[in-house]
């Protein structure tokens, strides 16, 4: 059975292209534009890997994954979090409230897909 | 794979309405900052976050390199740790620009031009000293990516003890595991457990952690993909990487590091049983074991020494202020000690104040040092301001900035750039000339102005040279006449009439531009100058340009003294300006009517300081010369006796006093009389207005 991933972004381009690499991987592919958006799709739905961008309007990154890790169905669920600030201290408010994500920064599509391998193989 | 075109035109498009929006919040920051919300920063800031993020998807590297400087402009303007400016949000507004222009260039599917691509590093490089330091650091961050160490293959060990959050932290060790074995020729796992407890007695939170360790033999794998691959796993758990480089003794020095000696001695046996364990033959000092205990302690020892040299503090000045001001309470409250303890005289005592007196004597050395800042920041600023100035003139100005690390005072900086700002207006608008007019007195086309900083006995020198027209002395002259300043027949040496630019009213443009010729401006500037106990010089030369010379106190708090008594008060005379001190020999010629001195030859003019502040005739036969030189005026002041050199902190004057003439401050003294301190500039200038007054009555 093929893995699940959703990609929120508030970039259609990010979106797009996310979309494209991982489908061409065999990958089954959710997206959102925000955080807000993120959790209507999800609605307990099984999926294997959240991706997320830090920064957008509505509800950001942060929030969606405390949000994601407060729900009994996520809380195994891996969050990789797309920023390129140094969002450690966002990080540890994150871990702190016992909800972390592995920070990652904008990517290529051979670097999403290897990090998606490392966490879905 | 990717129909590249296709989502090229997405990014477009995106790119296109983010470049827009970012257009208006900024025109909208510039011109009404109050009504733009934290939210509409944050958008700007997101637009620019996106543009980067999505132009590294579609490939257009030269995009995203520009664009991060841009993004991280306003993170700062989102966390305050920048402020709009008038000249920032231009910079920006041109950055938009730019980012546009880049834009169009992916449009037509060309590569951007190389003057393109240099007017935007020009760009950024404007933009970058705005910027607080760890934004830089970042950008090298990006600038490098980790590449990881060559495709170097090899066997080795690696030791995982899985955080406890491993689960809930979305890492699935066996994942990790099934990765590794695709890259790597062999891989042998062994998997154990820490502690586990009895199912029964496991509360139900606790089911949740990870209490697994695990031992890797790998054979043939790439350091990178390896590294890689544990990129995540190492930042929370424990982690240990031993290869065959690694020294013999680095599997010690990890047990060794380990918390509990338990775990360390089961580790042994359990490395002894697999055959992993080597005992080390010899002990070499000086090899670093390539040993990974979780990369976050690693990085913080890594980073260790860059932090002390790049992190930033931001805090309030007055803070600082604060701090300076105890401190120089402190001061006086020592000195106070000093005097009192040697009243005992006992050496012991003596000497531990001494001891004391020194520790406070540095530590205020070092809390002005916090205040020091470069004037490279208020330097570059005039990057744009010159541009826009000659745009606006039509003149083509080059400027250049020498010494720009020159550091003095916080407070100073702030006060200067207005001075600076309308001198270089002046320059600009009055000195240079137009590139017709240039080339017609056989200059370069382009006119050039050149900023420079640097220290200068114990002062700070800032000059700003243009090679310009320099000075038309004959209109000077004229208009100083028409406006009453000077009479017709006056005979005036150049250099005073360079000075008359400096009366207030004074303005020889003809027209009144919207830069200058208001006739505000020259006497601002030296009054502002001289606010800050500094002084403004001119030089000019007709056909080769002016030269405008400042010269400033490094802090205004504090003051190396040379301090003298005169009848019964005592005065402080800046140490900067002291050239030297000669005993006045009863017999020696002292031309009072001239108020001159001859001084091996040169001629020097003297104050009797008692006659000037009406301290009554002198009550000493010996009395003292205190020779002073400012900037390239010298004077001799007569004092009754020289007490020495004195660090003082620099007291104002009340609001009654604050007018007084030749006086700069006053400052308490450790047996707590008031000293005064001298203004020296100020006390030379009203002598040389009294003698020529007199001279001039005496002509008449």
């Amino acid at each position: 059975m093929s893995k699940t991933i959703l990609v929120v972004d508030d970039s259609a381009s990010i979106r797009q292209v996310a979309r494209m690499t991982l489908v061409g991987e065999g990958y089954e592919v959710l997206d959102a534009c925000d955080g807000v958006e993120a959790l209507k799709q999800l609605n307990g739905k099984k999926v294997h890997l959240i991706i997320s961008d830090l920064n957008m309007p509505n509800m950001d990154g942060l929030t969606l994954l405390q949000r994601v890790k407060g729900e009994p169905a996520y809380r195994f669920t891996p969050f990789v979090m797309l920023t390129s600030e140094s969002g450690d201290n966002f990080m540890a408010q994150g871990k702190a409230h016992g909800a972390k994500a592995w920070m990652v920064k904008p990517f290529k599509a051979e670097q999403l897909l290897m990090t998606v391998s490392r966490l879905l193989a | 794979m990717l129909n590249m075109s296709e989502l090229v035109a997405v990014f477009l498009t995106e790119a296109r309405e983010l470049v827009e929006q970012l257009e208006r919040g900024v025109l909208a920051l510039e011109k009404s900052p109050g009504e733009v919300t934290a939210e509409d920063i944050n958008a700007m800031f997101r637009a620019a976050h996106t543009i980067k993020g999505s132009a590294g998807v579609v490939g257009l590297d030269h995009v995203v390199h520009f664009t991060h400087l841009v993004e991280t402009a306003f993170e700062q303007l989102r966390s305050n740790k920048l402020v709009v400016d008038r000249s920032l949000s231009q910079l920006l507004l041109r950055c938009n620009d730019h980012i546009a222009s880049l834009l169009h260039c992916a449009e037509v599917s060309a590569e951007p031009a190389a003057n393109l691509l240099q007017a935007g590093d020009a760009l950024l490089n404007q933009l970058r000293p705005l910027l607080q330091q760890s934004a830089q650091s970042s950008e090298n961050d990006i600038a490098s990516p980790s590449v990881g160490s060559a495709k170097q293959k090899s066997s080795c060990h690696v030791f995982l003890k899985l955080s406890a959050s491993c689960f809930t932290d979305g890492l699935d060790p066996v994942i990790l595991v099934r990765y590794l074995r695709q890259h790597a020729a062999v891989c042998r796992e062994y998997w154990y457990a820490g502690q586990v407890q009895p199912l029964t007695q496991i509360a139900p939170a606790q089911a949740e952690t990870c209490q697994l360790m695990l031992d890797l033999l790998m054979e043939d794998i790439a350091e990178a993909t390896l590294l890689e691959a544990l990129e995540f796993i190492r930042q929370d758990s424990l982690c240990a990487i031993f290869n065959h480089d690694s020294p013999v003794e680095a599997q010690q020095l990890f047990l060794d590091s380990l918390e509990s000696p338990a775990l360390a001695q089961e580790l042994k046996q359990r490395w002894q049983a697999l055959g992993l364990l080597k005992v080390p033959v010899e002990v070499s000092a000086g090899t670093t074991p390539s040993l990974l205990p979780r990369s976050e302690t690693k990085a913080e020892n890594k980073n260790q020494p860059r932090q002390i040299d790049q992190r930033m503090m931001r805090l309030p000045a007055y803070k600082l202020d604060t701090l300076v001001n105890q401190l120089g309470e402190l001061l006086i409250a020592t000195a106070t000690l000093h005097e009192h303890s040697r009243q005992f005289n006992n050496s012991d005592l003596t000497e531990r104040v001494q001891q004391v007196q020194q520790l406070v004597d540095d530590i205020q050395g070092s809390a002005l040092q916090l205040r020091m800042v470069q004037i490279g920041e208020t330097f570059n600023r005039f990057q744009r301001v010159v541009h826009d100035i000659a745009a606006e003139l039509g003149k083509d100005v080059h400027l250049v900035i020498e010494g720009a690390d020159a550091e003095l005072d916080k407070s100073m900086v702030e006060r200067i750039s207005d001075p600076l700002m309308h001198l270089v207006r002046n320059a600009m608008d009055h000195g240079l000339e137009s590139a017709s007019e240039r080339i017609a007195a056989g200059k370069s086309a382009h006119g050039s102005l050149l900023l420079r900083a640097y220290h200068d006995c114990g002062s700070i020198v800032i000059e700003i040279r243009d090679d310009g027209r320099g000075i038309n002395r004959d209109k000077v002259r004229q208009k100083a006449i028409s406006q009453g300043l000077i009479s017709a027949g006056a005979e005036l040496t150049l250099r005073q009439i360079d000075e008359l630019i400096f009366e207030p009213g004074f303005s020889t443009a003809d027209t009144v531009s919207n830069l200058s010729g208001r006739g505000v401006g020259m006497d601002v500037v030296r009054r502002n100058i001289e606010a800050l106990r500094g002084t403004v010089d001119i030089s000019s030369e007709p056909g080769a340009g002016t030269q405008f010379q400042l010269r400033l106190p490094l802090t205004l708090a504090i003051i190396d003294g040379f301090m003298v008594r005169v009848g019964q008060s005592r005065f402080v005379i800046p140490l900067d300006m002291v050239n030297e001190c000669i005993e006045l020999p009863a017999d020696m010629a002292l031309d009072t009517d001239a108020g001159y001195l001859n001084l091996r030859g040169e001629v020097l003019p003297f104050i009797f300081l008692n006659q000037m502040f009406g301290l009554g005739a002198a009550a000493s036969d010996r009395r003292s010369i205190v020779v002073v030189r400012y900037g390239k005026q010298s004077a001799g002041l007569v004092v009754d006796q020289l007490l020495g050199e004195f660090q003082t902190v620099i007291k104002p004057l009340g609001k009654l006093f604050q007018f007084l003439q030749g006086i700069s401050g006053s400052s308490i003294l450790g047996s707590g009389d008031i000293a005064l301190i001298l203004d020296i500039p100020r006390l030379v200038q009203i002598h040389v207005q009294a003698t020529e007054r007199q001279r001039t009555t005496t002509t008449i």
